[in-house]
């Protein structure tokens, strides 16, 4: 039986069959916007998406139908932070990429909360940024994160722990002022 | 004027604002709309290669050609750990000579207008060194009162560099100094980690005072030979040059020195085939008067990968008769193409029109704008006659205010009554930074007597200020009011103290009209409507309004 994500309807086990289209309409939306966390355009994501779903179906990896989200998730957060790390991308006052939805009338106050935060989550280590963003983004449970980043729970819980502490350093107090 | 200000964060608050910050970049992202074809061709394909690389490859054999030559920068090192990412454009820059960088300590856009100039220069350098601490978006480095125009400043040659590349919104390539230069590569083909692309541009880079700066892009494809600037234009900037690009065309872009805005529409231009320069020729239209980058490239497009590209600074003033408003603050590469045109205020309604940045000829249809949360919504007519609404936050007078429509606010002022004894609600106000080095006093009670325009901002009144007590400007903005979140606006990273916050955000911020909301007394808020204007900082708002008339 299918379960959803709460937040991202995402098909985290379905009998899905895993022909490309099907696995389009389950995952190609979720996998994008998932990319988003660590790419600042659309093409960028998407192309980070299709490599994982190329390799998918390209069968090198024996993935049970059905359980296919766990491995593109891994895939589109390994291919993002390669890419990432490849290009030292630079985008702490980039407010408006290609591709992107919100473009200009976004107001400034939430696209610059939501540019710290990403880039202090990017310059996290590796494993932390991702079970930061699994578990705050796509609301997974320990053992879901646990088996996308093949690691033990408790080093999900470790890695959530300094990944946090770290945030707060690198964000520190928050900005919001009371009365408005 | 001091005490705490701002709420102490839980701990607790950062889980639900790291969600509440995916949400919102997830929100941003949605597949395109041949993503399905993209894809089946991705998983189709044994090998990746990028779209990109069709073209490129002419380009990269052109390089190749180049540097065999021993053309430009000669040999050609590169170093893992000097890899920088950049972006692309083309270029070759009308360089600006080192002696020129002595006052280059910041960079900023020349003032229209002389009047306030010495005030402003103080306020404007403030602001943008402020600004250059902290953002990368802010790059522009105004220079002191000269023709000057240089990059970004940064204690490394490679850091500005990189600074410079950001302010063009280069995002996607390598930087590497060698001897003073920098050379600039487009990244390899993707998935080939370590692979280099051809070399798309030399900066070259001048020692300041303050550290260093790009003076001048050149590249072996594209070279500008002339760019109208550091004087008077009639409205167009004239754009000369020589190169090649995919199928013969180039586009010519003007990006502020300043702040990375687009100061005009893209202009695409016709030029030789690949490996066959040619000339071209490019009428750019301006407002204002700006210190800007023109970059010639051989494609806009945003395809991850750098193409060749020319940059040279230019400063001009433009004389052209006020053509109604223009789009600011808009990227090059909005995903929209530009500022959506809609049926209604807010984003809630239909938007049936796109108005590329930098486009002119804009002209409001109503007196006052809308409010809708937290911004403000003109009800425009567009350059093709159409009426539809926009995002006040990208809207810009066209040209400074004038003494003569600042005398036609006063009158009428008086006539309606808001205008006390004293000095006129709206003047003359250098504000960009000099509203709060400066601060101009305005009555209380100037400020309560009329209702309409609004705001995206608010501000409560002293407690103790009466309906005609002074008000002072300083007091008004001043910087203990402001919450640092909403002075973090557009991209604004982080700053050290909120008073640069204020500083770097007013600095952006080019002109501004304070209304009150009601009449009634026993709201104690005061509203500001800020508006920005190509030309620098000057009073709008109820002046375009009077200019309509």
């Amino acid at each position: 039986m299918a379960t959803l994500d709460r937040n991202h309807g995402e098909a985290i086990a379905s009998t899905a069959p895993s022909t490309l289209p099907a696995l389009y309409d389950q995952h190609y939306r979720s996998m994008v916007k998932l990319a988003s966390m660590y790419v600042d355009d659309r093409e960028t994501a998407e192309e980070v998406v299709q490599d994982a779903f190329a390799e998918l179906l390209a069968g090198t990896y024996h993935i049970e139908p059905g359980r296919e989200a766990p491995y593109l998730r891994k895939m589109v957060l390994n291919g993002s932070r390669s890419l990432l790390r490849k290009r030292r991308v630079r985008r702490l006052h980039t407010p408006d990429d290609p591709g992107l939805v919100a473009a200009a009338e976004e107001t400034g106050v939430a696209r610059s909360e939501r540019e710290r935060i990403l880039q202090a989550v990017r310059r996290l280590p590796e494993k932390q940024a991702a079970v930061i963003i699994l578990r705050y983004y796509l609301d997974l449970s320990e053992a879901d994160i646990a088996e996308t980043l093949g690691i033990a729970r408790g080093s999900v819980k470790s890695h959530a722990h300094r990944g946090l502490a770290k945030l707060e350093k690198l964000l520190g107090p928050g900005d919001r002022e009371e009365g408005r | 004027m001091s005490g705490p200000r701002r709420s102490e964060r839980r701990d607790d608050q950062l889980p639900e604002r790291l969600s509440a910050a995916f949400r919102s970049q997830a929100e941003r992202f949605e597949p395109s709309h041949d993503s399905y074809a993209r894809l089946a061709e991705a998983v189709n394909r044994p090998v990746r290669q990028s779209p990109a690389l069709t073209w490129l490859r002419p380009a990269i054999a052109t390089v190749a050609v180049a540097v065999a030559a021993g053309a430009g920068i000669g040999t050609l090192l590169l170093r893992a750990d000097d890899v920088q990412s950049v972006g692309t454009g083309p270029g070759d820059v009308a360089a600006t000579a080192p002696g020129d960088a002595d006052d280059a300590a910041v960079g900023q856009p020349e003032l229209a207008d002389g009047a306030d100039s010495s005030a402003d220069a103080d306020a404007d350098a403030d602001a943008a060194s402020t600004a250059d601490a902290e953002s990368t978006a802010d790059a522009g480095t105004p220079l002191g009162g000269d023709d000057a125009v240089l990059g970004p400043i940064r204690s490394t040659e490679l850091e500005a560099a990189e600074a410079f590349l950001d302010l063009l919104r280069l995002t996607n390539g390598r930087a590497e100094l060698i001897d003073g230069r920098v050379a600039v590569r487009s990244f390899g083909e993707p998935g080939e980690a370590g692979t280099d692309g051809p070399l798309v541009a030399t900066l070259t880079v001048v020692e300041t005072e303050d550290g260093f700066a790009v003076a001048e892009a050149t590249s072996d494809t594209v070279a500008i030979d002339e760019a109208t600037g550091g004087e008077r234009t009639d409205g167009t900037l004239t754009v000369r040059g020589t190169g090649t690009g995919f199928e013969g065309g180039l586009v010519v872009r003007l990006v502020s020195a300043l702040d990375n805005r687009s100061l005009a529409p893209v202009v695409p231009v016709s030029a030789g085939a690949l490996g066959e320069p040619a000339p071209f020729s490019a009428d750019v239209p301006v407002v204002g008067a700006e210190r800007a980058w023109v970059v010639v490239s051989a494609d806009g497009g945003a395809d991850g990968v750098i193409d060749p590209f020319a940059a040279t600074p230019v400063s001009y003033r433009s004389e052209a008769d006020p053509a109604g408003y223009a789009v600011v603050r808009v990227d090059l590469d909005d995903v929209d193409g530009g500022l959506k045109v809609r049926r209604g205020p807010g984003v809630a309604n239909e938007a049936f029109d796109v108005l590329p940045p930098g486009s002119v000829g804009i002209r409001r249809a109503a007196d006052y704008p809308e409010p809708v949360g937290d911004d403000l919504w003109w009800s425009i007519v567009t350059p093709n006659g159409e009426q539809g609404w926009v995002n006040s936050r990208f809207l810009a007078a066209p040209e400074p205010v004038s003494e003569r429509a600042i005398a036609e606010v006063a009158a009428r002022l008086q006539q309606t009554g808001l205008a006390g004894p004293g000095p006129p609600l709206v003047r003359r106000a250098p504000v960009a930074v000099g509203s709060i080095a400066e601060p101009i006093e305005i009555p209380a009670r100037e400020l309560l007597g009329a209702r309409g325009w609004t705001e995206t901002r608010s501000i409560p009144l002293p407690a103790a200020a009466g309906p005609t007590e002074q008000v002072s400007l300083e007091d008004f903005l001043l910087v203990e009011r402001w919450s640092t979140a909403e002075l973090q606006m557009d991209g604004s990273f982080s700053y050290p103290s909120d008073e640069q916050a204020a500083r770097a955000y007013f600095a952006e911020l080019s002109s501004f009209v304070l209304v009150p909301e009601t009449s009634d007394g026993t709201d104690r808020r005061i509203f500001v409507f800020l508006e920005a204007t190509p030309a620098g900082p000057e009073v709008a708002g109820i002046v375009a309004e009077v200019q309509q008339r």
